[in-house]
Parts: C-alpha cells; sequence; structure tokens
C-alpha cells in the first residue's frame, strides 16, 4: 500500500471511530434528557458507511492499482507488443480495472457523503430536541 | 377543644389558650402524668398533677408530655381566679430545659431542618417576661428569618441535645416561626428529575454564585433559581427545564 | 464522458461530503460548549468546533487537485498527501474531544453530590 493511501486509510478509520464514540454519547445525552428514542443509531450507522468506504478503498489500493500496475507493464513486455491480439486483451483488461477503480472510488465518496449527512443529521436533531 | 400530643404540643396548647384569653380547664391525660390547669382570662390559676405537691413540678410534669396522651379544654367558669403570676412562655421555656429526662428523641418533635424561623412578633398589647439561658438566647437570635434550623443547630453542635430541647421550647413557647418559605430540597429534586445530571448542575451553580444552601433567603433563592433555569435549558431544554423549577418553587411553599 | 461523469462525481461527494463532517462536528461542538459553559468542566469544545475545519481543507485540496493548472503529477500527488494528512489530523483531534465529551458525562452521571 502506497505511503499517501495509508494516511488516507487511517483518517477513514479515525473519522470512523470518532462517529462512533458519537453514537455513544448521543445515547447516553438522550438518556439525560429523559427522551426515549434512537438517535444515535444514526452516527452509529455513519461509522458503519464510513467503514465500508474504508473497506472500498482499501480493496481498490490493496487489490487493484496492483492488478492495473501489472497489466500496465505487459504493455512493455515482447510477447504482449508484437502480439495483436494479446495487446487487445491487455488493452481490455486495464479498461475494466480503470472502470472498476472509477466505480469503487465513486462508490467510496458515496458512502463518506452518505456518512457525513448521517453525523450532521444527528448533531442538528439533538441540539433541536435540547432547544424545545 | 381536644388533641392528642402527636398533632400539637400541650405547651403549644397551653399557649394559645393564654393568648386567647380563654377560661376554663385544661386536663392532661398520659401513663406516666395525669393532671388539670386551670385558666381564667387566659391567666394559669391552678395546677394540679398526679405525683407532685409543687406548682412548678406539676407544670413540668404535664408540659413535659410529648409521647402519645391526650389533653382536652373544658370551657369553664368554675375555675379558680386568682391568677399565680406566671407567664406561659417562660414556664414552657423552663420545662423544656427538663426535656432530656424524659427520654424522648426530641428530633422527632422539632420541624424538619429545612424550616427558615424567624422570632416572632408580638400581638397588640402583649407583654412579654421570660428568662433565657445563654444557650437560649444565643439559638433565639440565630433564627434571622434566612437561617434554617439545620444550619443553626450546625452552629451549636457541641451541645447538640441541649441546643434542640432549647428550640423545642422556643417554638412551643410562640417565640420562633416559621418564616414565609423554607429552603426546598433543590438537589434532591433535581435529582429526581434530571438525575445524577440535575445534582451535578445544582451542586455546580451553588458553589458558582458561593450560596450556603442553609443559609439562603429569599433573593439568593430567586437568584440560584433563575440560573438554574438557564442551566437546565441549556442541557435538557426548556420545556423540561421549566417543570423542573416549578416542582422547586412547589416544595418551598 | 462517463469516466469524466464518475471523476465529477466522486469529487463532489468528497467536498459535500467533507462539508456535512464539518457541519455535523461544529453542531455537536455547540453542545460540548453548552456542558463546558453549566458545569465551568473542559469538554474541548473549541477542538471539536475547530477540528473538522482540516475535513473542510481536505475537500478543498481535492478541489484545487483537479483544477486545470494542476496537471503536473507531481503537484497533485502532494497536494493529495497534505489533503489526506489534514484528513488525518482532523479525525484524530474530533476522536479526542468526542471521547473527551465522553468521559465528562461519564462522570457526570456517577455523581453523588457534595458531602
Amino acid at each position: 500500500m502506497s505511503f499517501d493511501a495509508f494516511i488516507y486509510e487511517a483518517g477513514l478509520l479515525l473519522l470512523a471511530a470518532a462517529s462512533a464514540y458519537m453514537a455513544v454519547v448521543i445515547k447516553k445525552l438522550t438518556a439525560i434528557v429523559g427522551e426515549k428514542n434512537n438517535l444515535w443509531l444514526l452516527p452509529a450507522a455513519g461509522s458503519a458507511v464510513l467503514i465500508v468506504s474504508l473497506a472500498a478503498h482499501l480493496y481498490a489500493t490493496i487489490a487493484l492499482l496492483p492488478e492495473l500496475g501489472k497489466h500496465i507493464q505487459m504493455f512493455s513486455d515482447e510477447n504482449i507488443i508484437f502480439n495483436s491480439a494479446k495487446m487487445d486483451e491487455v488493452k481490455a483488461a486495464v479498461e475494466k480495472i480503470k472502470n472498476s477503480l472509477l466505480l469503487l472510488k465513486a462508490f467510496s465518496f458515496t458512502c463518506f457523503f452518505v456518512s457525513s449527512l448521517l453525523i450532521a443529521l444527528a448533531s442538528w436533531l439533538y441540539l433541536k430536541l435540547i432547544s424545545k | 377543644m381536644k388533641g392528642t400530643v402527636n398533632s400539637i404540643s400541650v405547651s403549644g396548647m397551653l399557649r394559645l389558650l393564654c393568648n386567647y384569653k380563654k377560661t376554663g380547664i385544661l386536663n392532661v391525660d398520659n401513663e406516666k402524668v395525669k393532671g388539670l390547669i386551670h385558666l381564667h382570662n387566659g391567666e394559669i390559676t391552678h395546677v394540679e398533677a398526679s405525683g407532685s405537691n409543687d406548682i412548678k413540678q406539676a407544670l413540668n410534669r404535664l408540659l413535659l408530655v410529648v409521647e402519645e396522651g391526650s389533653f382536652y379544654f373544658e370551657d369553664r367558669n368554675d375555675v379558680k381566679t386568682q391568677p399565680l403570676g406566671l407567664s406561659v412562655e417562660n414556664i414552657i421555656m423552663e420545662s423544656s430545659r427538663f426535656i432530656e429526662s424524659v427520654n424522648a428523641d426530641i428530633f422527632e418533635y422539632l420541624l424538619p431542618g429545612r424550616e427558615v424561623l424567624k422570632i416572632s412578633t408580638l400581638p397588640q398589647n402583649k407583654m412579654l417576661s421570660v428568662n433565657f439561658l445563654d444557650h437560649e438566647w444565643n439559638l433565639l437570635v440565630s433564627f434571622d428569618g434566612n437561617n434554617n434550623i439545620d444550619y443553626v443547630l450546625g452552629l451549636f453542635k457541641d451541645n447538640l441535645r441541649k441546643s434542640q430541647s432549647a428550640l423545642y421550647g422556643l417554638i412551643a413557647a410562640g417565640l420562633l416561626k416559621r418564616a414565609r418559605f423554607k429552603t426546598p430540597e433543590i438537589g434532591k429534586i433535581a435529582a429526581e428529575n434530571l438525575g445524577s445530571i440535575g445534582l451535578a448542575i445544582v451542586d455546580s451553580e451553588f458553589k458558582k454564585h458561593s450560596i450556603d444552601r442553609n443559609r439562603m433567603g429569599m433573593k439568593e433563592m430567586i437568584m440560584l433559581l433563575n440560573s438554574l433555569e438557564n442551566s437546565f435549558s441549556e442541557i435538557v431544554g426548556k420545556t423540561k427545564s421549566r417543570q423542573v423549577i416549578e416542582k422547586i418553587w412547589e416544595s418551598s411553599r | 464522458m462517463t469516466e469524466e461523469l464518475l471523476q465529477a462525481y466522486s469529487l463532489v461527494t468528497a467536498v459535500a461530503g467533507g462539508l456535512f463532517f464539518w457541519i455535523g462536528f461544529i453542531i455537536f461542538g455547540i453542545t460540548a460548549r453548552r456542558y463546558s459553559v453549566v458545569f465551568n468542566k473542559a469538554t474541548y469544545y473549541g477542538l471539536m468546533m475547530s477540528a473538522p475545519s482540516g475535513i473542510l481543507i481536505y475537500s478543498l485540496l481535492l478541489i484545487f487537485r483537479s483544477a486545470v493548472f494542476t496537471k503536473n503529477p507531481d503537484i497533485n500527488f502532494w497536494i493529495q498527501v497534505f489533503a489526506y494528512v489534514f484528513l488525518l489530523l482532523s479525525s484524530f483531534l474530533c476522536l479526542i474531544s468526542v471521547l473527551k465529551l465522553n468521559k465528562l458525562i461519564d462522570e457526570l452521571k456517577k455523581y453523588r453530590g457534595t458531602k
């Protein structure tokens, strides 16, 4: 795994941990207010979704990127260069991996976005609860 | 007029009868002592008690009835009319000095510790003649209308039993009475409604405003409750905060 | 076209996600501030409200990286690294501040009054 990817993964993990603890805190805070609701589930779900985002990014980094690199290296292989059928195969494989990477990236950031919505919603709802 | 000593003391009844200038006989009936007190226009004119020949001793024994017993007052005119020259407040104070000998737990007959007391004013044309011992006077003047019983007894904790007896006497003699409000159990109410967070908020507010909860006057209480309402609102919301503050006000009445 | 659309979509969701995380933690910081004011105890609410700025910077750097004048891969790489570092720092500080608030709440729940 590259150094920048590692930093990103660590950041997401810590953010997921912060969201999970936010769920714990909100659960305790709503108990103090005397309200029986499941508001804490929002940040808990946010944390879970962030973990999914992390998993997607991790898969892309650990599995797909090396695979892409391997296929790109094949372009310098004489057996591939002079064999148009094999070259097309490699090109198709590279294209497929690139698309997968793009889709995974989009999925990962979607999860990131959904998680952030859940966190923001939970915070806002709790503040609204104690302001009434 | 009838009563049991569990609802009003013999001392308290005697004082009322004297203040209302009643004429008749106050009968006291208890397993340890039986007796009667003649009253003529609110003046004590005669005292009898089983096993006592001395008037003062008889009075003390009758006024010291604190356990379960009963007394009743008969409106009658066939009573002795010559006043004995006794001040009812003074004899109540004197009898309270012997209350320890009765082996009763005086604390049970005192008002709750949160009650704020103050020195009573005299009705028009009333003359008061009381001999105070030093600790009785000091206890009396410690109740300035802002201090509750717990606080004042705390000042005299070196001789608590004696102070409690004196307090019993002062209240029974009508020299001390309840002030307009009693210090509410703010912490307890907050804890019941908001849990330990409520209690923590209350203690924090007392500390913030440097208020002694046993010496809290009305002005401090209003300031404290305003501050508490804001703090409760911050943590649990305005609606719940108002509910808790109302309960605290209720308990002060 | 599809590739460009997916890239744009990823960028938008990353930035929006960073923005909403920032908003979420700031609002939560308001709650922490209330506890700090009422109990006169440290809740690190200032940290909770300022730490998410790192996530916002992460979002902004992502936008910057995809800007036209940063087609240089080396610069792009370092912008990305800085963005991730800000995200990491920010997440760490958010976690610390949430843990601090949690600790205070635990203390308050065990509170039994002054003697």
